[in-house]
């Protein structure tokens, strides 16, 4: 006997026994549980095994065995007979003679004959069995048709709907990169990813093909013609590839309705373009602020034609996707401003400030909308509105056009006017409305008049002027004010149809003296309308392009980020140069020595007095200098810091997502209203910025916001209201945070804060509401247990709070329980000069940052006192912890400890300490250099300046310096 | 080049069989072997056979529902090798229906001599006919 067949007999062996040992456990099962089907498919099927099994072995009788209990088994699977114990007993009783046939084949790998009786009694069991059921397998086979289509099979067609559900869930998760051009999208561009893809889509496809579903496999062909086009993928691309998705999900949704499945895959399809269109219309809503900032503010370099072809061609996606999640009136702008960059983008319309703005006002006016309706909120918009905007842009477009034969009316109607001896300055101001009106008015048989009226001395002329206007023909069109012997007058331009002897006279009846009343006389006689008409008509073509966008390029340069922070790196070091040749200038031995001269000289010695008088004028002349270079310096310094700037609309533009996706996580309904965005601040702030703003908003959201339903319970809106506002004051600027939300029990804050010893109770009558509440800024306050009483995520204000002192800003809160919480940050202007005190200690010169130093006070020996080992000083009846500078920094004590001086009290507003140091030599403005990290690692170093005599000095952070005391007292 | 062939049983003994057979013909190369429906789809995908032997009566996925799920991922081509498709069986009109190429019952006989020339050569006869091979 060879390997081979011994291999299979010792296989045969272990498959018996496992079909055995299996059908025994089932066969006991089904006598105490009952059969159920799958137990009887799989006792079948251990039978029917079985007898393969013996089959190729040639055990004969084994396999006769089995395949009468297989046959019962057949029976019963099909549902005509029950499973009962007889049946049970009795292939419990042919699995026993299996076993041992199974034994003797096994052991000696002979046929051993079966247990006739056994056969017998199975095969009548069979028989019976089947005698009792109505053949009928033959009937339901001539029903199926071979030719039928296999999507009338509905097996089949489950089959394929979960197998388009598995593909499509892999495609539209492999192409929503690619559709949303997230940046992921470059990177998944590779060959292997699309050929990946493609995988999938072919693979739907072959299953398509076989259901006879022709539709869906010339969709997925687009499909894939749309992926498989040359990187790098285009907005082009983008587009075919989502319309073929939409196609896509169209056919799906076919098959589902038709098949009365319910998913196959249209659901994830429709989630991601949905997603898609979001993206796409937060996407195009940024690129025509872009585009509107570039035409606003940008370079001269930049070609405004192609940022409004870019600008027309962004605005008509939007139109196209806003009209997929809104229908309304809202779309007909977009559509209205489409027209009016096409135009531009032609050169036949010039875009000046006005229409930027417009647009601007509009486009965010939309996406407020567009918000609304995507977060289900109110998705109504005023019509008349709408109707209002709509014809202002209109109106541009008529004023404005130029361009291929047509002519500006507005600049041939000023021309004209300005022929007719009208004012220039307020031909100047007319607005596009106001030519219209002035055209219709005209065309009308108006006619036009300049008024010049003083309202502010005579009352009853005034009254009787204004009643003139308002019950007359007459109409004010525009007007300006202005002084003439310092007294203020209006100037109006007025339409109407009166004549002018009409007019003259109604003037004189207001005001007999003809004093405050002044009809502006024609010079080039009276106006006519044919006239007007005929002068715009024959317009000169000169005026095709009159005027560019001035505001929008001509003055405006672009400069990169980086020249202008070596910009600022110069001047900083010229302001430094300067304070080092002022510290040359005013030397103070210099100065002792001149006085010294004056003093010895004796007049007798022409040449030492001529020195000492050259000496005198010249440190006299070096002193002017330097002030006047100090002076221009401090201009060039301010000047720079204004270049650097930017809008905080930088910051502003990342709250209005983050607000929507807290709040929607949360079940929150969030209006976010901003304001101030045009509010400038240094480019440097922006980082600095934003994380204390998202940590506020979030905080005002985690915990001062209340759930829809808690709001509708107190009375408020169920939507809650967070407005950030930046205002400049001075030379910083203060955004304020305000929700609506439940607000700060002040009592609470103050007992949480007693019961941390963070005050003592007899104190706590006295102190402000504002001291109290600036309590939820102390490191680990709990706020949450306090503010909202849900559990917390109690993100430490106190790091907020310290990242700000940081970087030279402040904190102030009011809150009124149940109403909502203000948080008012004050941030200077300019993150890259500080204000310092000079301060000497064991030897070094060192730098406090200004705006951490209270006081300087003196220590006089009396007043040092130590308390629980720790020294103090008594000031104003209260002790202040002490702490030697030097000790703090580490440096080595170089003389024994004085122990009186001068200490510099230290604040950030909840601690309070004393550092003594030898010398307070000056307060001064210093300009951080770029901080090196070496510098930095140093605690208590925050970074570094040079001084004017060149050398270097730490700038102290007075942050690490606070903490370094309290860890230090806490250890000792 | 040898054509691809992944054969299913869910019995060991069956599947060493067969692969024994069909090693006999170097036309044909057994490139993979599966033990149910669920195995059989994966295997396809993987080795993209030419043809498959295919068992209908298989735990978990049987080789009807393993047939029609294949129609929709692969054009392999099927025979079955099974002693419940008989000629005239419900699981044979099924088979055929979804284009099994044909259906022949099990190998039997290991013991006798005979077992390659005369079952054994069955599954090759059909399988080069299956596969375009000349006979």
């Amino acid at each position: 006997m060879n390997d081979f067949i011994e291999n299979l007999w010792s296989q045969f062996a272990i498959e018996t026994q496992e079909h055995i040992e299996e059908i025994e456990l089932h066969l006991v099962e089904a006598e105490q549980n009952g059969a159920s089907a799958e137990l009887v498919a799989s006792l079948f099927r251990a039978f029917h095994s079985l007898k393969g099994l013996a089959t190729v072995m040639d055990m004969n009788s084994f396999a006769r065995m089995a395949h009468r209990a297989e046959d019962i088994l057949g029976v019963i699977r099909d549902g005509e007979f029950p499973m009962n114990s007889d049946v049970v007993s009795l292939l419990l009783a042919a699995l026993d003679e299996m076993k041992m046939l199974r034994l003797s084949a096994v052991t000696s790998h002979t046929n051993s004959d079966a247990n006739a009786q056994l056969l017998e009694h199975l095969s009548e069991t069979f028989t019976s069995m089947e005698c009792s059921v109505v053949p009928r397998n033959a009937a339901v086979y001539t029903e199926t048709h071979p030719d039928e289509p296999l999507q009338n099979d509905p097996e089949m067609l489950n089959y394929f709907v979960e197998l388009a559900r598995e593909k499509i869930a892999v495609i539209s998760h492999m192409l929503d990169p690619l559709c949303t051009l997230t940046e992921r999208a470059d990177l998944l561009k590779s060959p292997e990813y699309v050929a990946l893809a493609a995988e999938e889509i072919e693979q739907l496809s072959y299953a398509a093909k076989t259901m006879d579903f022709l539709n869906l496999v010339v969709i997925l062909a687009h499909l894939r013609d749309a992926l498989s086009q040359e990187s790098p993928f285009t907005g082009d691309q983008q587009k075919a590839l989502t319309e073929s998705l939409w196609e896509l999900h169209d056919q799906i949704r076919y098959i589902e309705q038709s098949s009365g499945n319910p998913d196959a895959g249209a659901n994830s399809l429709h989630a991601i373009l949905t997603d898609v269109m979001h993206v796409n219309v937060q996407r195009l809503f940024t690129r025509v602020l872009d585009h509107l900032d570039v035409l606003q503010f940008g370079g001269m370099d930049d070609d405004d034609l192609l940022t409004a072809q870019s600008l027309q061609a962004d605005l008509s996606g939007l139109n196209s996707h806003l009209a997929f999640f809104m229908y309304n009136p809202a779309c007909n702008i977009i559509l209205m401003l489409e027209d009016v960059f096409s135009r531009a983008a032609r050169g036949e319309l010039h875009l000046f400030g006005e229409i930027l703005e417009m647009t601007r006002e509009e486009i965010t006016h939309v996406m407020e909308h567009y918000r609304d309706c995507s977060d289900g909120g109110s998705c109504v918009r005023d019509d008349a509105e709408i109707a209002r905007n709509l014809q202002r842009i209109h109106d541009y477009i008529w004023a404005y056009e130029s361009g291929c034969g047509v002519v500006n009316p507005i600049e041939t109607f000023r021309q004209f006017m300005g022929e007719l001896n009208i004012e220039p300055e307020l031909l100047k101001i007319l607005s596009p409305e106001n030519v219209r009106d002035l055209m219709q008015a005209l065309e009308k048989g108006e006619q036009i008049y300049e008024v010049t009226a003083h309202l502010e001395s005579n009352e009853e002329m005034t009254a009787r002027f204004l009643a003139w206007i308002e019950t007359g023909r007459s109409r004010i069109i525009t007007n300006r004010s202005l002084f003439i012997d310092d007294m203020s007058w209006y100037q109006m331009l007025m339409v109407s149809p009166m004549s002018r002897t009409e007019i003259s006279q109604s003037i004189k009846a207001i005001d007999p003296g003809g004093t405050y009343l002044n009809l502006k006389p024609w010079s080039g006689g009276i106006p006519e309308r044919e006239k007007l008409l005929k002068a715009i008509e024959e317009a000169p073509e000169r005026q095709q392009r009159i005027i560019e966008p001035v505001a929008a390029s001509s003055n405006v340069i672009r400069v990169q980020g980086e020249t202008l922070d070596g910009f600022m790196n110069l001047i900083g070091e010229m302001v430094l140069a300067r304070s080092r040749l002022s510290h040359i200038i005013h030397h103070e031995r210099l100065s002792r020595q001149i006085a010294r001269l004056k003093q010895l000289r004796t007049g007798n010695n022409a040449d030492s007095e001529e020195v000492l008088e050259l000496l005198v004028e010249h440190r006299r002349d070096l002193m002017e200098a330097d002030q006047l270079l100090n002076d221009s310096l401090r201009r060039l310094q301010a000047s720079a810091v204004g270049l650097r700037v930017v809008p905080v609309e930088m910051v502003f533009k990342r709250l209005p997502r983050m607000v929507r996706d807290l709040s929607q996580s949360q079940g929150k309904r969030v209006r976010l209203e901003m304001a101030g965005q045009d509010v400038k601040i240094d480019k440097a702030m922006v980082e600095i910025l934003t994380d204390p703003l998202l940590h506020m908003i979030r905080n005002s959201i985690d915990h001062g916001v209340e759930m829809p339903e808690v709001r509708a319970l107190a009375g408020k809106s169920k939507e809650a209201v967070i407005r950030v506002s930046a205002t400049q004051r001075g030379s910083g600027i203060i955004i304020e945070i305000s929700d609506d939300g439940i607000g700060i029990d002040v009592d609470k804050v103050l007992d949480k804060a007693i019961e941390r010893g963070l005050v003592q109770r007899e104190t706590a009558p006295s102190l402000s509401r504002e001291a109290i509440l600036r309590f939820i800024f102390e490191p680990g306050f709990s706020t949450a247990a306090v503010v909202t009483e849900t559990s917390g995520r109690g993100v430490g204000l106190d790091v907020v709070m310290t990242n700000v002192m940081r970087l030279g800003g402040s904190i102030s809160i009011d809150s009124t329980a149940g109403r909502g919480s203000t948080f008012t940050l004050g941030m200077p202007l300019s993150a890259a000069i500080q204000e310092v005190l000079m301060v000497e200690t064991a030897g070094t010169v060192l730098a406090l940052p200004g705006r951490y130093v209270a006081e300087v006070v003196e220590i006089a020996a009396d007043d040092l006192q130590s308390v629980r080992g720790e020294q103090a000083i008594l000031l104003r009846g209260a002790f202040l912890p002490l702490h030697r500078l030097s000790a703090l920094l580490g440096y080595p004590a170089a003389a024994p400890e004085r122990s009186d001086g001068i200490a510099v009290v230290l604040t950030n507003g909840s601690q309070t300490i004393g550092l003594a140091v030898d010398k307070v030599l000056r307060r001064q403005e210093l300009f951080i250099k770029d901080i090196q990290e070496s510098v930095t690692a140093i605690p208590g170093v925050g970074g570094a300046s040079v001084l004017g005599n060149g050398r270097v000095v730490l700038i102290l952070d007075g942050e690490d310096l606070l903490r370094i005391a309290k860890s230090g007292s806490r250890r000792r | 080049m040898p054509k691809k062939i992944l054969v299913v049983d869910d019995s060991f003994v069956m599947r060493t069989l067969i692969k024994d057979i069909i090693a006999a013909d170097p036309d044909l190369l057994v490139v993979g072997e599966a033990i149910n429906g669920i195995e059989t789809l994966e295997k396809v995908r993987q080795l993209q056979p030419d043809l498959l032997l295919l068992d209908i009566e298989m735990p978990g996925m049987d080789g009807i529902e393993c047939m029609k799920r294949l129609k929709l991922l692969s054009p392999c081509k099927i025979v079955i090798v099974s002693s419940v498709a008989q000629a005239g069986s419900q699981q044979a009109m099924e088979a055929r229906k979804l284009g099994a190429f044909d259906i022949i019952s099990k190998p039997s006989g290991a013991l006798s001599l005979d077992l390659k020339t005369k079952k054994g050569s069955d599954i090759v006869k059909i399988s080069r006919r299956a596969l375009g091979l000349p006979e």
